[in-house]
């Protein structure tokens, strides 16, 4: 339940980083907000990703600081939204819309394969719940090591052997940030 | 004022391609979907992942919390077995770091694939036995100088 709250605020954190980065042309389609939304979850899970990297380097990285450096930025982020949003320009006729007249199939086709993904991803999951060899021996592992303030640099030193401790971080922060642990 | 909605005709050759793509597309999705179920079933846990937390579930109370711990096994580095072996224990014991090294740390943690002489392999290192576990697991302790 935790995990699934961080990832929601990191979601919406990152729509409104994508709205805010894309420009707004009068041609919205219906399809927009779904593509912000999916661009969004990704950049939304990098920043705070950043976020709680830098926290627990800093060593402030506890549930109270994290969530409240999150709010903020969320609501910095949807002032700043709601901001732009009031100073375009009311109007003229907007553009006309184009649509392509099998849309509809390619709507069937996403939804086939978002449900051969989710269905997929839940049975490997069940059967092989640590996941393959660089889950446990790369991005897991990493992920942790950057649960504590004092263990966190094992992720980035080359002192554990075959970690590829050269790679990026990515989202291995990720995954302490939305821990359970953050229940206590 | 929503904006009106014009439909574009485009040839019949082009919106079929369209098509076959879409259908291949989902072909493949669907080959995917098959061979990584597949795949998770014939294999699963080939590394005794999920089995290290247990076996080490009595050694875990006598270890630091975050300390730097050292490791030593009767299974060589440079094969598979000895890595996962390895990437077995250091992931059950994360976030406590375990080296590759048996020399360097006051805290050892034994991993054997077979039983023998632990506090004789122990003492090679300068280490003593604190605690043989079973199934594997024996845990050491640096000589104080």
């Amino acid at each position: 339940m935790m995990g699934l709250v961080a990832l929601l605020l990191a979601a919406l954190l990152g729509y409104c980083g994508v709205r805010l980065g894309l420009p707004c042309d009068g041609t919205r389609s219906p399809w927009t907000p779904l593509l912000h939304a999916s661009l969004g979850i990704g950049l939304g899970a990098g920043l705070t990703a950043c976020l709680y990297f830098l926290l627990l380097a800093g060593g402030v990285a506890n549930l109270s600081v994290i969530v409240g450096c999150e709010l903020v930025a969320q609501c910095a982020a949807g002032a700043l939204l709601l901001r732009r949003r009031s100073a375009s320009p009311p109007g003229g006729s907007p553009a006309a819309l184009l649509s392509f007249s099998w849309n509809w199939l390619m709507a069937l086709g996403l939804a086939a394969m978002l449900a051969l993904l989710l269905v997929g991803f839940a049975n490997t999951s069940e059967l092989n719940p640590q996941g393959g060899w660089d889950a446990f021996a790369i991005w897991n592992l990493r992920a942790r090591f950057l649960i504590h303030t004092e263990t966190w640099n094992y992720a980035v030193t080359a002192l554990p052997v075959g970690t590829h401790t050269e790679y990026p971080l990515l989202l291995s922060p990720s995954l302490p940030r939305s821990s359970s642990r953050w229940h206590s | 004022m929503p904006s009106p909605k014009q439909t574009v005709g485009y040839p019949f050759w082009l919106t079929a391609g369209i098509g076959g793509v879409v259908l291949l597309a989902l072909f493949t999705a669907l080959q995917s979907y098959r061979s990584a179920d597949a795949y998770a079933r014939a294999y699963q846990d080939p590394y005794m992942i999920q089995a290290q937390p247990e076996r080490l579930r009595e050694a875990v109370r006598y270890l630091p919390g975050k300390a730097v711990i050292g490791y030593l096994s009767d299974l060589p580095f440079d094969a598979v077995p000895g890595q996962s072996a390895h990437f077995g224990i250091m992931y059950a014991l994360a976030p406590r770091l375990v080296t590759r090294s048996a020399d360097s740390h006051e805290w050892v943690v034994g991993n054997f694939s077979h039983p023998l002489d632990y506090a004789a392999a122990g003492s090679a290192h300068h280490l003593d036995l604190v605690k043989d576990f079973g199934n594997g697991i024996v845990l050491f302790r640096r000589r104080s100088q």
